[in-house]
């Protein structure tokens, strides 16, 4: 029972940082039609700028994610603005340039931070653990998980509820309907891709509790988020979120009840999903 | 025309970038000029993957020993050539036929990773190339005779930790975690199998793979026993590991081995109170109180910049004495055929320790038992708690451990 309960915390905490940054991921490919291989590097550079401010500056850890936010945006608005704007519906050439900037985001890490992997950090309110009936739970993964929830609904909300969500859905359903209406969909793009490098910047800290930061970060999330968007379906928070704690529940438990097959558990759960629904689980129909 | 104008600057600038990492990376040490042909010894250490942060230490050490000797022996110059093996079997291997084939080396210091050091010792052997292990010294590779297996075996390092486990800490069941390559497997199962044949019970072994970037499920799998032993690669991984054991709330106590290769300046500060009391095994402790010792702390940790050395600049400096001491005995000659006798003929005693060799080219050595102490404000790896010589007979004893069901 106790391996149980302690892998069901272990393994929704890590699905809802693969949310959110799987979430970002998903509305960029959905909307823009664009394969960002660097979103995961985003999330990196996201985690080593929130470390700066959390470790070596001692400061707040809130203050932290919201820089760590708007590193990723930064460096996505870079990215987007100088490169990406003029490779639309060139995929091959947006895999190459995304990966390049993989490489490149991953060395100027090192250059400015060392090559050192850094340790996870937290909040000090949320170091240790605390008991729930009797058994011991982490407090950095309880607050992940209540954090990871909060972010979900303000996303399903604003997707689902808003002007902007609409714009974003309809941008997704039917691109020239929707300039056509006279909506600025390049404004709309450059928006959402900057949202999206700043949820994954976000999740880097938010990540950081658990993994903390090293130089390859980026390619590790990149996979998992990948995985996360095929299960869930191409642009949808919805989908987002359920393919995370999916991924992360099989990812957990397969890792503490088949340590022998943890490298494969999560590439076998997608194999058999997608049999079953080729769109993902919660996908939009195109 | 504007778009291939920037995608071809950006093409330029990527190899610009490649071109000058690259160069770093296989940098030729530049020789003084010398009376006769250089030396040529190569080295495999990794400035990237899981354990880069090893690679500039494990240089900086065996610098270090060159520089003591004006990168000289027996009136020959030194040419240290490095590459970087990345963490990485397959790069390891490709790097050591580049050293081998272009660069003509006689003698390797490295790589780190066991699994690495069973692929290249075939080739190594056929080519009557001398390697050096870094801490996964492997037995399978003793049967080659190219081998310097250094500080010795991995089972035999931790074999006697094992029954220290049980005589002198009393414990009597244990669970091990390592990490799932061939070195640290050895290092886990040679605990093992000393703590089993002093009495114990090991109750489970788990295995998360290099690279593993959460251990809450293996955490979370734990069964109940009176200690937890974990082998993992790297600082590290160490750090992430204790971190997330003590976020999760468990009381069991821990104990680990390479506990000088992991305890580095850098894990051990950010780590702070809650790696303070974990006894460990270790080939080295910078408090050692020997001249050798400290002069070796002397010279390198200012070109560290750090508090204290590591068990990884250690294992270098030592292992560049060694290849020194056996090209003086050989007068200069590098051929496998004199040096490999004279260096497993060696007694030297090194900044570690006093060092020996069996006539298979096993390093004896002694083991120190160890953990974390705070010294004024700063965390550091202790004086040893107690001392233990690696007996020859520990080489065959620690092997052939059965795994719990």
């Amino acid at each position: 029972m106790e391996l149980v309960l302690a892998n069901l915390v272990n393994g929704i905490s890590f699905g809802m940082i693969l949310f959110l940054i799987a979430s970002g991921l998903s509305i960029v490919m959905g909307l823009m039609g664009i394969i960002n291989l660097a979103h995961g590097a985003l999330y990196m550079v996201g985690a080593y700028a929130g470390w700066t401010i959390a470790v070596q500056w001692k400061m707040n850890f809130a203050l932290a994610v919201i820089v760590g936010g708007i590193a990723g945006a930064l460096v996505g608005l870079l990215i987007e603005r100088g490169f990406l704007r003029r490779l639309y519906k060139q995929p091959n050439e947006q895999v190459l340039l995304t990966f390049g900037f993989v490489y490149i985001l991953s060395n100027l890490v090192i250059w400015i931070w060392g090559g050192h992997r850094r340790l996870q950090f937290t909040a000090p309110i949320l170091y240790g653990s605390m008991e729930i009936a009797g058994m011991p739970f982490a407090k950095d993964r309880l607050a992940i998980i209540a954090i990871g929830a909060i972010i979900a609904i303000a996303l399903w909300y604003l997707q689902d509820k808003t002007r902007i969500g609409a714009i974003v859905r309809a941008g997704m359903d039917d691109k020239e309907m929707t300039t056509g209406l006279g909506i600025n969909l390049d404004f709309i793009f450059t928006v959402v891709f900057l949202f999206a490098a700043f949820i994954a910047g976000c999740a880097g800290v938010i990540g950081a509790q658990l993994i903390g930061a090293y130089s390859w970060l980026g390619t590790d999330i990149l996979l998992y988020s990948l995985i996360v968007v095929v299960v869930g379906g191409l642009g949808s928070v919805q989908g987002s979120l359920l393919g995370g704690l999916v991924i992360g529940l099989i990812d957990t438990f397969g890792k503490a009840l088949f340590p022998q097959f943890a490298m494969f558990t999560i590439y076998l759960a997608m194999i058999v999903i997608l049999l079953v629904k080729p769109s993902g689980l919660l996908g939009r129909k195109s | 025309m504007r778009k291939i104008f920037l995608l071809t600057l950006v093409s330029l600038i990527l190899v610009v970038f490649c071109f000058i990492g690259m160069q770093e990376l296989s940098a030729e040490k530049p020789a003084k000029e010398k009376v006769g042909e250089p030396i040529k010894i190569g080295a495999l250490f990794d400035y990237t993957g899981p354990v880069a942060d090893l690679g500039p230490k494990f240089e900086a050490g065996l610098e270090l020993a060159l520089e003591e000797v004006g990168y000289e022996v027996a009136g020959r110059p030194i040419k240290l050539i490095i590459e970087d093996s990345a963490t990485d079997v397959t790069v390891a291997f490709e790097k050591f036929k580049t050293l081998v084939e272009r660069d003509k080396i006689n003698i390797c210091i490295g790589p780190l990773m066991g699994d690495a050091h069973l692929a290249i010792a075939p080739y190594a052997a056929e080519n009557k190339v001398i390697v050096t292990s870094l801490f996964n010294g492997m037995y399978e590779n003793i049967k080659y005779k190219t081998y310097i297996i250094y500080p010795t075996t991995v089972d035999a390092q931790t074999y006697p930790f094992g029954k220290y486990c049980y005589e002198k800490l009393g414990y009597r069941t244990m669970i091990t975690i390592g990490a799932n390559y061939a070195g640290k497997i050895g290092y886990a199962n040679g605990a093992a199998k000393g703590f089993a044949d002093a009495g114990g019970t090991v109750v489970q072994q788990l295995w998360p793979p290099v690279g593993n970037p959460d251990y809450s499920p293996y955490i979370g799998a734990f069964k109940t026993a009176d200690v937890v032993l974990y082998a993992l690669e790297g600082p590290g991984p160490v750090a992430r590991f204790i971190y997330q054991y003590h976020q999760a709330g468990l009381k069991m106590p821990l104990v680990t081995i390479t506990q000088d290769g992991d305890y580095t300046p850098e894990s051990l500060a950010e780590l702070g109170d809650i790696a303070l009391g974990i006894p460990g095994q270790s080939s080295y402790t910078w408090q050692l109180d020997t001249p050798e010792n400290k002069k070796f702390v002397e010279g390198i940790t200012p070109k560290i910049g750090k508090l204290f050395p590591s068990g990884a600049e250690v294992k270098t400096y030592t292992l560049g004495k060694i290849v020194l001491a056996g090209l003086e005995k050989t007068k200069g000659d590098d051929s496998y055929e004199k040096l490999w006798p004279a260096i497993v003929s060696l007694k030297i005693k090194s900044a570690d320790g006093p060092v020996s060799f069996t006539p298979d080219g096993v390093a004896i050595t002694n083991m120190y038992i160890t953990t974390a102490e705070k010294k004024g404000d700063n965390y550091v790896l202790s004086t040893p708690i107690d001392t233990v010589r690696i007996d020859p007979e520990f080489i065959e004893a620690s092997r052939g451990w059965v795994p719990p069901k």
